[in-house]
């Protein structure tokens, strides 16, 4: 359940990548084609950057020797992680939800006060998230683990961006 | 940064005031100007552009610009800046049909950019056959691509660069969003009572509205969206430019008696979040009643009219 949860997340998360990554280089109006091919892409790029983690981590576990304690282990910081990152999506989705079906005002106070305001905070959660994780383990191979996968969500954004940036 | 400081793209392109044509801007008077305002991060962001001889390179400076209005557009979308201006304009509209003004209709939007707001109505607004949209800006590179863009959407809306207050057209409306509180001082003054001679019958002038959050939110929405440094400059500083409902109510009094003026969304909440911009909506004094008839629960936004 907690891998699922975190490979569901780490894809939704790299879907609204590529939305940022295409937002404000187009200045059309119909543009819900466009945001729709950037987000799938998006997601196609968390999709690889997911089953690169899983493949790092069948070959941490591989290579250990005790492997079902480390899976363990390794479930435990992923759970950890999920405190801080399932309140961060449901608020995010639930301010989405509101964006789209509320009157103006209440759009009005779902970008403003979560929507803007959390895409700022975004790889600070993510840091906060690992930092939760790795609260209550001191094992070298799973901080490496963490830390790499944390970053290279981070660093997702950013790719998705670099290249809307010289493709679009 | 200051209320008073000027915007970095208040003063890296010029025009002649007769002609619209484009005017060289010196690197080094821009910088003088920024360094005397104290405004440190302007002087790094215009000290990186490229320059010939000390004249600005107007090309990269109209690069620049339009990157900033894509990503104008994005925040005009997620704000619903075209909702917002066609919830005054429709009524409005209707009033006038109703007075008996005969159309067409034609509405100017001052200073606009990439069009966002007039495509959006030609796009969404189902203002009627006897509206025509146009977008007025001195920047031949926005108006050519906000052009280009309405062109390949099949936009019924045209966009000239053009001085709004001398075009041949008589214009009915002047819009504008974002726009006036580059106008300072007696610039506002002049800027009000410009649009009314030319003999509109009415004016929705929206801005971000001030408060004491808005220079936080506007920083961290600048933060979050934009990515032009000279967009997440200005953008920020405008929030600390944008007029007072009140001042703007002043201005409208003395530029253009003639006409009632009052604000939409203009009141001042505890938590203002909700309502970030607020616009000066301005009508002639004799269609005032029918155009109060029509706001139906729209009433409630408007604070009294002076």
């Amino acid at each position: 359940m907690t891998p699922s949860l975190l490979a569901a997340l780490a894809v939704l998360d790299a879907a609204f990548a590529g939305f940022r990554a295409a937002a404000g280089r187009n200045a059309r109006i119909f543009k819900r084609a466009y945001y729709t091919r950037h987000m799938l892409l998006g997601s196609l790029f968390g999709m690889i950057l997911v089953v690169a983690l899983g493949g790092v981590t069948l070959l941490l576990l591989a290579g250990s020797a005790a492997p079902v304690a480390r899976y363990a282990e390794l479930v435990s910081v992923g759970k950890r992680m999920l405190w801080v990152f399932v309140p961060y999506a449901a608020l995010v989705l639930s301010a989405l939800v509101l964006y789209m079906v509320s009157d103006h005002d209440l759009r009005a106070f779902a970008t403003v006060a979560i929507l803007g305001p959390f895409t700022l905070l975004r790889p600070w959660l993510i840091a906060a998230g690992g930092a939760v994780g790795l609260c209550a383990t001191a094992d070298g191979a799973t901080w490496i683990l963490t830390i790499v996968a944390c970053g290279s969500v981070i660093l997702l954004g950013r790719l998705l961006d670099r290249r809307a940036r010289l493709w679009l | 940064m200051h209320v008073e400081a000027p915007e970095i793209s208040d003063l890296v392109v010029a025009y002649d005031p007769e002609t619209l044509a484009r005017l060289p801007v010196r690197r080094d008077q821009v910088l003088a100007e920024l360094e005397a305002q104290r405004m440190p991060r302007a002087v790094r962001i215009v000290s990186s552009w490229p320059h010939e001889r000390g004249v600005l390179d107007a090309a990269h400076v109209d690069r620049v610009l339009l990157t900033a209005h894509h990503e104008l557009t994005r925040l005009s979308e997620e704000f619903r800046q075209g909702e917002r201006m066609l919830r005054i304009l429709r009524p409005l509209l209707q009033a006038l049909r109703s007075a008996g003004v005969r159309g067409p209709y034609r509405i100017v939007d001052v200073g606009c950019g990439l069009g966002f707001v007039m495509r959006w109505l030609a796009a969404h607004g189902e203002l009627g056959a006897d509206v025509e949209l146009m977008g007025c800006d001195y920047n031949a590179a926005l108006v050519n691509q906000a052009q280009a863009l309405a062109d390949e959407e099949r936009l019924a809306c045209q966009f000239v660069a053009q001085n709004a207050f001398r075009l041949d057209a008589e214009a009915t409306v002047f819009t504008s969003t974002g726009v006036i509180h580059h106008f300072r001082g007696e610039g506002l003054h002049r800027f009000l009572s410009r649009q009314v001679a030319v003999g509109p019958v009415a004016f929705v002038h929206a801005d971000i509205k001030p408060s004491y959050l808005a220079p936080l939110g506007s920083w961290i929405f600048h933060e979050a969206r934009m990515r032009e440094p000279l967009a997440r400059h200005d953008g920020v500083l405008s929030a600390l430019r944008a007029h007072s409902g009140e001042h703007l109510l002043e201005a409208a009094k003395s530029a253009c008696p003639e006409f009632a003026a009052s604000l939409f969304d203009g009141r001042r909440e505890l938590l203002p979040i909700l309502r970030v911009m607020q616009a000066l909506v301005g009508i002639r004094r004799e269609l005032l009643p029918e155009f109060v008839a029509q706001l139906g629960s729209l009433k409630s936004h408007f604070a009294e009219w002076a």
